[in-house]
């Protein structure tokens, strides 16, 4: 395994109090796989990716362990993990757009960010990668303003992992892009796992449809918690957890005309995580509650490598 | 895919919070906008109601001891004419707010067509404005006031607080522009266009509400800019003729020797008097800048 | 009406008339004598509070006690009149403790000339009035700075750079050089405002400067002074600004390419 988290708490401090935005998260990461993380917004998904590769000021470690390569994170030791950030565990932002110094040409920048960290890069290596994305060497002398958003975010792909991380965190890295694009940049992070250049990927997302397409297994996450979480095909194709039913349930189909078969969203919202509600915290909105989801449902193996978290799946 | 009945019935959400009023809780909270909030209205006050306290009459009458300190009678002393510096001093405070809010008003009007213009028509009209705007900029807006009102001689704080606002909008000015850049691309700006809404209906309706604490800030720095300029025409001797505010009383100041004389009641309140608005502007649009911008807030 | 192509004729060959109050010198004279003293206030002044105005608030930006302090000591220098401040100097370390002159640009029992009696004695001065223009500016400055940075120290080029484990000292470095540069594009429009504040201080120093001979051409309804005086002061504003603008291209790696963008 590259990476094992278990129960994973990380809070947020405001001026309300805190809210705690992952609440007890445990799932595997395999070597070779892509985990798409999915979830409405403020389900935990990018707190989650913050959390394994740096908190913020607000954030706060409330509990849990991660454990990358054997290794356990020191998660809230700024400077302990960064030993371990870029070299064993990186990022690809969601603001790659603007992720890059615009006062310094991008080749100069990389060598002075190499540099600060102790390391170097081959040139013709850095090129290689760059070629692998799609990008000739002479982005290097251009400013990140000469480049297109596309281009900008596979740059940033490519710095992010020069350093041949286990772990690479791609958080929402397709949201700003039109469909071409994405196909662009879902490739190439597919390439680079297939090259080995990163062993594993989290692939955070709010689009499930472009995720199956990418992901090996994927992780539906819910006001804080996880709630399923299986290898793709069964995941898109025999849910178990109602609220992934409905999920894929609720995306349009090729095809299928809203008068035959109208689309459906989720009525509701997800409880406010200042002061969760005890038991299934999707009780409020799920047409199969009862009063034995009153209670946490514990998180259960139902088949090999297919978790869920509900009472009436297992 | 399976289908599925109708979910459940939610249960009832909480009903958010208006906007405005939440921009008040953070207001009433923020000791930045609140000391100076306080401030500027305490001088306010002294400004509007000092003057009706007091005996009325000219504060520029030699009505006391010459060049007395401060002591029960005269709070302030007096000038080497026997003045009462406590009796210009109020009358004064009256003055400088008042070329504050027209030269701030005035620079705001302009600076707000300018950069709205600008900024929402673009192309050709852009161009045009933004050269206008170079050309004003650059040329120093005292030099040219001094011109102006040596020439013409300016009478009163009105005609000088309208000149100041004639020279002080191109900064203002660039700023709402790019502001208006970035918010005319947004869908309810193109909704608007599409429904047929003309140019500055777009602008005073969509665009304007959109931006109205950056407005609001922009007004007091201006507000305080043209204080500042004001006393330093007034300085230079070329503010109103009649009447007094405290860049006059520290040109009268400077002219009678009262450094020289060791006067300091004299040249001490009327500087500290602008210091205290403009400061208090200053660190109340710090923190009105606070309670617009959430980013800001929790730190 | 007539008039006025011989009168711009005449002030493209330098020729700005006669002046009345220091009749019959040609105000040109005149506004030349005074040059070198104002400039030799503004010119150090402007320089000297900028950089160390942008030295104080990146610093400040990193350290919350010097934060603490900077911000309101920077609020109120930047709130003060220019002619203000330089009374209380003058009041304060000439009058009271004495230890400076209290007007002119030099003693008039000393003979003007390149002499080390001279050079002291007009450094002598020159400090006071330096000081008071140095601090209002120095206030401004430090804050803009330090707004600045905090500006870039949250921009999402150093949330990336943390995010890869870059030391601060990468970070740090990175969000001064790119906030420096809306700096400099502030002194270019600060100008008239630094103008302003100079002649204002020069005239309470009687420093024998442009602005005691505005004073002086005010009082004596001297137009011609007073015109060349503002031309003088627009033809230096708009030399400044040219100066600046290079100095800015030299300064933005983007520009050589032709890619800052929108201007300043």
């Amino acid at each position: 395994m590259t990476l094992t988290v278990n129960d994973l708490r990380v809070h947020y401090r405001t001026l309300r109090g805190e809210v705690r935005a992952l609440d007890g998260v445990g799932f595997d990461l395999a070597d070779g796989e892509i985990l798409g993380l999915a979830g409405e917004s403020g389900c935990g998904k990018t707190t989650l990716g913050k959390a394994l590769i740096r908190l913020d000021g607000r954030m706060r470690h409330a509990g849990g362990t991660v454990t990358l390569d054997g290794e356990e994170l020191p998660l809230s030791d700024d400077r302990a993990m960064n030993a371990y950030r870029f070299h064993k565990i990186s990022l690809v932002p969601q603001y790659s757009m603007s992720a890059l110094n615009p006062t310094r040409r991008i080749g100069r920048m990389v060598r002075e960010l190499l540099a600060s960290r102790g390391v170097s890069v081959d040139t013709d290596e850095l090129h290689r990668r760059l070629a692998l994305v799609g990008l000739e060497p002479g982005v290097l002398d251009r400013y990140p303003i000469e480049l297109s958003g596309g281009m900008k975010q596979r740059a940033v792909m490519v710095i992010s992992t020069l350093l041949d991380p286990s772990v690479l965190i791609a958080d929402e890295v397709t949201s700003a892009l039109d469909v071409s694009n994405q196909q662009a940049v879902v490739g190439a992070l597919t390439g680079l796992r297939d090259k080995g250049l990163v062993t594993s990927m989290i692939f955070v997302t709010h689009d499930i449809g472009l995720t199956s397409h990418i992901a090996d297994s994927i992780m539906v996450m819910y006001a804080g918690k996880l709630a399923e979480k299986a290898p793709t095909k069964i995941l898109t194709t025999a849910p178990r957890h109602p609220y992934t039913k409905m999920l894929i349930g609720s995306l349009p189909q090729v095809g299928a005309r809203y008068a035959d078969k109208p689309l459906s969203g989720i009525a509701g919202s997800p409880p406010s995580l200042l002061d969760p509600p005890a038991g299934c915290r999707f009780r409020d909105r799920c047409p199969l509650a009862d009063r034995q989801c009153a209670e946490e449902p514990p998180v259960v193996e139902i088949a090999p490598r297919h978790t869920v978290a509900c009472w009436k799946a297992a | 895919m399976t289908t599925l009945p109708d979910p459940a019935p939610v249960a009832a959400e909480q009903p958010a919070a208006k906007p405005g009023s939440e921009s008040l809780h953070y207001a009433v909270r923020n000791p930045k906008l609140l000391i100076g909030l306080s401030l500027v209205l305490v001088l306010l006050a002294t400004g509007l109601l000092g003057p009706l306290l007091l005996d009325g009459g000219n504060p520029n009458e030699y009505v006391g001891p010459q060049a007395a300190a401060p002591d029960g009678t005269y709070w302030m002393g007096t000038t080497t004419f026997g003045q009462d510096v406590y009796a210009q001093f109020v009358h004064g405070l009256r003055a400088t707010f008042l070329v504050g809010a027209v030269g701030g008003a005035i620079a705001a009007v302009i600076a707000m067509l300018v950069g709205f213009l600008a900024g929402y028509r673009g192309g050709i009209v852009d161009e045009v404005l933004n050269m206008l705007t170079n050309v004003v900029l650059v040329i120093p807006a005292l030099a040219v006031l001094l011109i102006i009102n040596a020439y013409l001689g300016v009478r009163s704080v009105a005609v000088q607080g309208l000149f100041i606002g004639l020279t002080s909008w191109p900064w203002a000015a660039r700023a709402i522009r790019a502001q208006t850049f970035s918010l005319r691309t947004r869908e309810f700006v193109d909704l608007a266009r599409l429904s047929g809404s003309g140019t500055w209906r777009i602008v005073f309706r969509e665009i304007a509400p959109n931006m109205s604490s950056y407005l609001f800030m922009m007004f007091i720095l201006l507000f305080g800019g043209s204080i500042l300029i004001a006393s330093s025409l007034d300085f230079i001797g070329l503010g109103p003729t009649e009447g007094v505010s405290l860049g006059l009383m520290l040109q009268s100041a400077q002219q009678w020797s009262a450094l020289q004389l060791g006067l300091w009641w004299w040249f001490i309140p009327p500087g500290a008097g602008i210091t205290a608005i403009v400061g208090a502007l200053y660190v109340a649009n710090v923190g009105l800048d606070e309670v617009f911008n959430p980013k800001l807030r929790e730190s | 009406m007539a008039a006025v192509p011989a009168l711009l004729g005449a002030l493209l060959q330098g020729d700005f008339g006669i002046s009345i109050w220091v009749f019959p010198t040609p105000v040109g004279d005149v506004l030349l004598e005074a040059l070198p003293y104002t400039l030799g206030l503004m010119i150090p002044s402007v320089l000297l509070s900028w950089f160390a105005g942008n030295w104080i608030g990146a610093l400040s930006a990193r350290r919350k006690i010097l934060d603490n302090t900077v911000l309101p000591v920077g609020y109120l220098l930047t709130a003060m009149p220019y002619m203000w401040i330089a009374v209380i100097l003058a009041w304060a370390f000439g009058a009271q403790a004495g230890w400076f002159p209290l007007s002119g640009g030099y003693s008039l029992d000393i003979q003007p000339g390149w002499n080390a009696d001279f050079v002291l004695d007009a450094l002598h001065h020159w400090v006071l009035p330096f000081l008071s223009l140095f601090l209002v500016a120095l206030g401004g400055w430090a804050i803009g700075m330090r707004n600045m940075i905090i500006y870039e120290l949250e921009s999402d080029y150093s949330a990336y750079l943390s995010a890869l484990g870059a030391p601060q000292r990468l970070i740090r470095r990175y969000a001064f050089r790119n906030a420096v540069l809306p700096q400099v594009t502030g002194l270019a429009l600060q100008l008239g405002v630094l103008v302003a504040g100079a002649l204002v201080t020069e005239i309470v120093f009687a420093y024998p400067g442009l602005g005691s001979l505005i004073l002086a051409a005010i009082q004596n309804q001297d137009f011609f002074l007073l015109q060349g005086a503002f031309l003088f002061i627009v033809i230096g504003v708009l030399i400044a600004n040219f100066l600046i603008d290079i100095v800015y291209v030299v300064v933005d790696p983007r520009t050589r390419t032709g890619m800052a963008g929108g201007t300043s």
